[in-house]
């Protein structure tokens, strides 16, 4: 494709000149030089098949404790999403205008708010509670750091219509197992609850300052007294919501913090919370358990528990949920809600660190194969395919393609190459003998710590 | 057991953090060495050092490669980073204000120069104020003098620079100090280990807050 000239992208009907084409590049031939958008990327063979995996793990333990799978729509109209989101996010909304209706649409940042609307129209007739899961990728604006990919993968679940501590508890043990179902062994549940800062802030009738509640998050003591006393808050509650910020950590902090909150707002939060934490840890979730009272990240949207997950690696939570009743009534169907989301980026992430082994698939290419051995391998469950060539181009194709052995075949009988050390040994050519050939998938060398 | 690694701003700053550290228990010899090494570990092993340019130093805490750091809120409010800020370590004070010509009035509709585009902005818009906000690396000072702004958006330690140039404060947007910043994750991650150091580093800054410190910058 010749490279647009001026005079033919301002022609009303040549096509609109798309900036991409200015990445043509004559010297390769024509490839793109920038074929993406900054911020998104392809996930290509071994990893998307790792990923996939990932999500299959996590899904399926989801699906084996009764939460069924749904798959939702990538955009739909923003004002619909954006009535489930929490405040903090309407600036990483990518919004565009449909051009068949006008409307102002959003790519899904979060599935929350898609799986409410589901509920509140196609299942609000059901009886409660609703147990949904999700796998698929959201789409931020992406803010200028930290591994933020515009486009997130996700496997999640929501827990509708079940209330309280109870509903809780199922959560943080489903996303217990779903972990160690993804072959992760060391976490860190560290659990917070909406209402404890809230309940102080709205102790004072004129609404709190965003920089508070901002100080709050960065748990930047000073500046959380400084702004609470300008704020005008004094006594007990000053004093609670400076305290705040040291008050996280292990067990040790629950003595302080209820000597503290005693008799202010944040009570009965903090009970609800201590409760919680007993029960996780009476049931081992978790390997590591930690509590913070300070989280004010998304409080606006939550109304219970909140819970992040942690793992060494990728340096940021690898997952995240909590209670938010009062985001179904944004969508005309008031009843309790919970749920939470795993970064499957994040967990594979940590999953590389704590040097998980992979198995290597066993992938055969074949020369010179019938389509019926072909056949009858794929019916056990062989990944195979003709090479283009034979000889050593066949070899060089499947070491490029990673597949694990080479079948080739002269008349009735046929030689088995394995790629990695080049072993060969002859075998018949039934697909039950080949395959058994095969052998299990090997162990894979550890992945490298990233 | 893996060092924590403190990423900690190269330059003159670190002689006034060192008295801090050092009040703490940390052992900041391996700090002072007289090399180029960007990565050092104290004796006893426990810490790692990376020595970084100041404006580096949230970067590699919020992608978790530091487990802490030591951050001016100017870059902290400037950049807006992901992380907790649970200690202010009193040292490195100053303000950031705006300023212009001595006797000069800033118009309606100004033109601001600054190193702190979005701390100058955020509080022109605060005020309704729509001014144009222009971005310089340094020599702020100058940017009144000949005419390529209206007034200035700067840190001021004590003011002797201004007065130079002839240049006075008109507000204060906020006062500034060295703030110690985690990795979110790592510090929860690491809490066991975190937890005890910031409780004596907030002992070591109370301590320095009863005598008068100097001010460096």
């Amino acid at each position: 494709m010749p490279r647009p000239t001026p005079t033919s992208a301002a022609l009303p009907d040549a096509p609109r000149a798309p900036s991409l084409l200015a990445g043509l590049s004559e010297a390769n031939g024509g490839a793109l030089e920038h074929p993406l958008p900054a911020g998104m990327r392809d996930l290509l063979p071994p990893v998307a098949r790792r990923q996939g995996e990932l999500a299959r793990r996590v899904t399926g333990c989801f699906e084996l404790h009764g939460y069924e799978l749904v798959t939702l729509p990538v955009f739909e109209y923003a004002e619909v999403l954006e009535r489930g989101l929490g405040a903090l996010q309407s600036d990483e909304v990518l919004r565009f205008v449909e051009p068949e209706s006008g409307e102002v649409v959003a790519l899904r940042p979060d599935m929350t708010p898609q799986i409410a609307r589901i509920l509140a129209t196609r299942f609000r007739e059901l009886p409660g509670p609703a147990r949904l899961c999700y796998n698929g990728s959201v789409v931020r604006r992406r803010r200028q750091r930290a591994r933020r990919h515009r486009q997130i993968f996700q496997a999640g679940v929501e827990l509708l219509g079940s209330e309280g501590p109870s509903g809780d508890l199922e959560l943080l043990r489903l996303a217990s197992e779903g972990l160690r179902a993804a072959g992760l062994s060391s976490f860190v549940f560290d659990l917070g609850h909406a209402r404890i800062a809230a309940a102080l802030l709205e102790t004072l009738p004129a609404a709190p300052t965003s920089e508070l509640v901002e100080a709050l998050a960065l748990k930047d003591q000073s500046e959380v007294s400084r702004r609470a006393l300008a704020a005008g808050f004094s006594g007990r509650t000053l004093s609670a919501l400076s305290e705040l910020c040291e008050l996280h950590g292990g067990g040790e902090i629950w003595p302080r913090a209820e000597r503290l909150l005693a008799g202010t707002a944040a009570e009965v939060a903090l009970s609800e919370l201590r409760q919680i934490w007993d029960a996780v840890e009476h049931a081992q979730l978790a390997p590591g358990l930690l509590v913070d009272l300070s989280e004010t990240r998304n409080f606006a949207y939550y109304t219970g528990l909140m819970f992040q997950i942690h793992a060494e690696g990728p340096g940021t939570p690898i997952g995240a949920g909590g209670r938010y009743d009062g985001l179904l009534g944004r969508f005309g169907a008031p009843r309790p809600a919970a749920g939470f989301a795993l970064s499957l980026d994040h967990l594979a992430w940590a999953l590389e660190r704590i040097g998980r082994e992979e198995t290597n698939e066993q992938r055969l290419l074949t020369v010179g194969a019938s389509e019926g051995l072909l056949a009858g391998l794929r019916s056990l469950g062989v990944a195979c395919a003709s090479a283009p060539a034979s000889g050593a181009e066949a070899l060089a194709y499947a070491r490029a393609w990673r597949y694990s052995h080479v079948l080739v075949v002269a008349g009735t009988s046929g030689s088995l190459l394995r790629v990695t050390d080049q072993q060969e040994r002859s075998v018949l050519l039934e697909p039950k003998v080949v395959a058994n050939a095969l052998g299990p998938p090997t162990k894979g060398a550890l992945l490298p710590a990233r | 057991m893996k060092p924590l690694t403190i990423a900690v701003p190269k330059g003159r700053i670190i002689k006034t953090l060192a008295p801090l550290f050092e009040r703490a228990g940390l052992d900041t010899a391996a700090l002072f060495a007289d090399d180029r090494r960007l990565i050092r570990e104290s004796a006893d092993g426990r810490y790692r050092f990376l020595l970084l340019k100041p404006d580096d130093v949230p970067t590699y805490v919020e992608y978790g490669t530091a487990d802490l750091g030591v951050s001016g809120r100017d870059t902290l409010l400037e950049r807006k980073y992901d992380l907790y800020q649970p200690l202010d370590l009193e040292v490195g004070r100053c303000r950031m204000v705006v300023a212009t010509v001595a006797g000069a009035l800033i118009p309606e509709l100004p033109r601001i120069a600054t190193k702190f585009a979005r701390i100058a902005r955020e509080h022109f818009a605060s005020k309704g104020v729509q001014a144009e906000v222009i971005y310089v690396q340094g020599s702020v000072e100058l940017a009144p003098l000949v005419g390529l702004a209206d007034a200035i958006v700067d840190l001021v330690e004590s003011g002797a620079t201004l007065r130079e140039n002839n240049l006075v404060e008109t507000e204060t947007i906020c006062s500034i100090s060295s703030v110690l910043v985690a990795n979110r994750s790592l510090f929860k991650l690491r809490h066991a280990e975190i937890a005890p150091l910031i409780q004596k580093l907030r002992a070591a800054v109370a301590g320095a807050s009863d005598s008068p410190h100097t001010l460096e910058l």
